[in-house]
């Protein structure tokens, strides 16, 4: 290869034709960058149900704005539940926090109303309501229904219990005398309790009118009851009426208690006649053990601590003294009565501070002469009731058990000393010989007519009837025979020896013939 | 002991002497009619009859002067004056009413009608008069008043002594029964028209 032989070499030179798909990977990353820089977070949310739901078309949003869609709906592993992902935009972030709900909207129809009427035309969509909890959360559980009060709404949330359903739903209203203040939340059966669960929110500020000593009854339905008055009939709102609901409100007699803290616990009673039976909230329950007939001795009986109201009679254990005498062979055993004493019907407020204070009185009255009797409440009707009282007289005592129940130790009453006395009484009027005393009695009361005849009679005789005509003649007689000796003695004063001397009397005047 | 003895004898001789003799009258009535045998239509009883306290004397009484009386000593009433003017009263009454009249006061309830009658004076007057005052007062079975009479009056003696003065008082007694009987019948009568 000569010098001069040029040496031919190719420019190496990138043609321009790259120019297009370097640019277009350029701006492939810059649009990548710019999604994965701009998108938002990716949801989970499990649903019982994929109802409504549909993958890349069911949109999310938050108060009517879009902010998200539905990427996939799939089964999830335990096969019983809808997993969805969905992914949110950027703003949607500071939405997602714990407590966060999500729902699907759909048309719906229920005792709240009528909602979702929009969706028929334009398909169903998950509603996001924002939570209030910590920030960062990213898989949800959705609500089957639709939450009837939103989240971060004012107001009391609370839980009521009951031993039955009754007819109260979710949505019914809460009234305050008539008026609604807020509404069931939801309902469900408490296994653990084996109570059914009600959860209550009342709006603020109607939240400050329940307090520890509120009851909430069943105001469903049309209640009836019979006074002397007539007859009156009881209803609620007209929503109640027809789809139920709860009321609330102070019991005849007790004043309102200490706030309550929000998920407070209360009972729900069947109506308002049941609240007003046992209108306090907290007591203690002994029983007592009567060796003597219980007649007359009725749930609801009365129990009075010397003359006042203490509590009621519950029941007769009729089930546990039968479990308790297969337990301790055939025997005979005193009657079991359950009591249930409540402090607030005292001074005491209705609290389990009350309920405690009321069962240390109580252990410690037993062991200075406290006991339970048996008291007549009518004697036209028998009707008895528990009365209890110190008796000095009886020895120390300690407070019992009783098929888990404590028991107060009982005496007997006079009454059953009555009863004894009567008996006797009666066996010895049976003893008594009746025949032979009425054939006496007879005879004697014969002989007593007879002489009742004859001394009427002896009254009727001339004799007895003339002896105060003859009674008259003597006192006559002896009101002359004193004039007598007064005129003998006037003459003696006067004439002193005229007693030996007779003295010639004057004449007596003569009256002369008249004329006319 | 002679002088004694004469002492004696004087005393004796002077209580000895004859006192005068006592006449005694009778308020007698005449004797019942038959006809107060009949039925009486009305139980009418005689109830109390009193005299005023100077009659109440055995002896008839003698107005000597004014406001001045004097009860006779020997002669008398031979019963006491309340006495036999009730007698006398009821068997005069009946006569002049046709039917008895009864006169048992234990009976007073089952009478229809009562009368009581109260003698205020009942005397004679030294100058021949026998003065009569008397007032009855008729009563219901229940002791309400049907009315009230008072009767003043007088009769002549129509002979000087007591004896005509007895006459006299029974005449007014007569008067007497007649008023209170006539009495009577106004005052059933008017009863029944009303």
């Amino acid at each position: 290869m000569t010098e001069t032989e040029a040496t031919i070499s190719e420019r190496r030179q990138i043609s321009k034709v790259w120019i297009v798909p370097i640019v277009a990977v350029l701006l492939g990353a810059w649009m990548v960058y710019y999604t994965y820089a701009t998108q938002g977070p990716s949801i989970t949310i499990v649903f019982k149900t994929a109802e409504g739901i549909e993958a890349g078309k069911t949109k999310i949003k938050a108060r009517s704005v879009e902010v998200g869609l539905v990427e996939s709906a799939t089964l999830g592993e335990d096969l019983e539940s809808v997993v969805v992902v969905a992914q949110l935009e950027r703003s949607a972030i500071p939405l997602l926090r714990e407590g966060t709900q999500f729902w699907v909207v759909r048309p719906r129809i229920g005792a709240g109303g009528v909602s979702g009427l929009g969706t028929i035309v334009s398909g169903g969509y998950i509603e996001l309501a924002p939570g209030e909890g910590k920030p960062g959360q990213r898989r949800f559980q959705g609500l089957e229904d639709v939450p009837v009060t939103p989240v971060g709404t004012p107001g009391l949330q609370l839980s009521l219990y009951s031993e039955h359903a009754g007819s109260v739903n979710t949505g019914d209203p809460l009234l305050y005398q008539g008026f609604q203040v807020g509404r069931v939340e939801s309902t469900e059966f408490d296994v653990e309790v084996h109570h059914v669960r009600y959860s209550v929110f009342i709006d603020a500020p109607y939240d400050d009118l329940v307090t520890s000593t509120t009851r909430f009854w069943n105001s469903s339905g049309i209640s009836f009851s019979a006074t002397a008055a007539g007859i009156e009939v009881e209803t609620g709102s007209l929503q109640s009426l027809l789809f139920g609901g709860v009321a609330f409100g102070l019991p005849e007699g007790v004043s309102a208690g200490a706030a309550v803290e929000n998920g407070a616990s209360f009972e729900l009673y069947a109506d308002l006649a049941s609240v007003n039976e046992r209108p306090y909230q907290h007591g203690v329950e002994y029983v007592v053990r009567f060796a003597r007939s219980v007649r007359g001795l009725r749930p609801g009986a009365p129990v009075e601590w010397r003359g006042i109201p203490l509590g009621k009679v519950e029941r007769i254990l009729m089930h546990e003294m039968v479990s308790a005498r297969q337990m301790r062979g055939q025997g005979q055993q005193p009657i079991a009565v359950l009591l249930r004493l409540e402090p607030g019907r005292l001074i005491l407020s209705d609290t389990e501070e009350s309920v405690e204070t009321l069962r240390q009185t109580i252990e410690a009255g037993v062991r200075n002469g406290i006991r339970a009797t048996l008291a007549t409440g009518s004697l036209l009707t028998g009707s008895l009731y528990v009365a209890l009282d110190v008796y000095r007289n009886e020895p120390g005592a300690e407070v019992g058990e009783f098929a888990g129940w404590p028991t107060i130790p009982t005496i007997s009453s006079g009454l059953e000393g009555i009863e004894v006395k009567i008996s006797s009484l009666l066996d010895k009027l049976n003893a008594l010989p009746v025949d032979r005393i009425a054939a006496t009695a007879d005879g004697t009361l014969r002989e007593l007519r007879d002489t009742i005849a004859e001394v009427r009679a002896l009254i009727a005789s001339e004799g007895v009837q003339s002896l105060p005509r003859d009674l008259e003649a003597s006192l006559a007689e002896l009101e002359r025979t004193l004039q007598s000796v007064n005129d003998l003695a006037r003459t003696l004063e006067e004439q002193p020896s005229s007693l030996i001397f007779s003295t010639e009397p004057e004449p007596d005047p003569e009256p002369t013939a008249g004329s006319r | 002991m002679r002088t004694t003895a004469c002492v004696c004898a004087l005393l004796l001789l002077a209580c000895a002497s004859d006192p005068p003799a006592r006449t005694q009258y009778l308020l007698r009535a005449r004797l019942p009619d038959e006809t107060s045998q009949i039925e009486a239509p009305v139980v009418i009883g005689l109830g109390r009859v009193t005299v005023a306290p100077y009659l109440k004397r055995p002896g008839l009484v003698v107005e000597s002067k004014d406001h001045q009386v004097r009860p006779a000593r020997y002669h008398v009433w031979a019963e006491p004056l309340e006495a036999g003017l009730r007698r006398y009263l009821r068997t005069e009454i009946s006569n002049v009413l046709g039917y008895a009249i009864r006169s048992d006061a234990g009976n007073r309830a089952a009478w229809g009608y009562a009368v009581d009658v109260a003698v205020d004076q009942l005397h004679g007057t030294l100058s021949g008069q026998a003065q009569l005052v008397a007032g009855w007062r008729i009563s219901r079975a229940d002791g309400s008043e049907v009315a009230a009479y008072v009767l003043s009056t007088s009769e002549p003696l129509a002979v000087g002594g007591y004896p005509g003065l007895v006459d006299a008082e029974i005449a007014l007694a007569q008067k007497l029964a007649a008023q209170i009987a006539e009495s009577l019948q106004k005052a059933i009568a008017g009863e029944e028209k009303s």
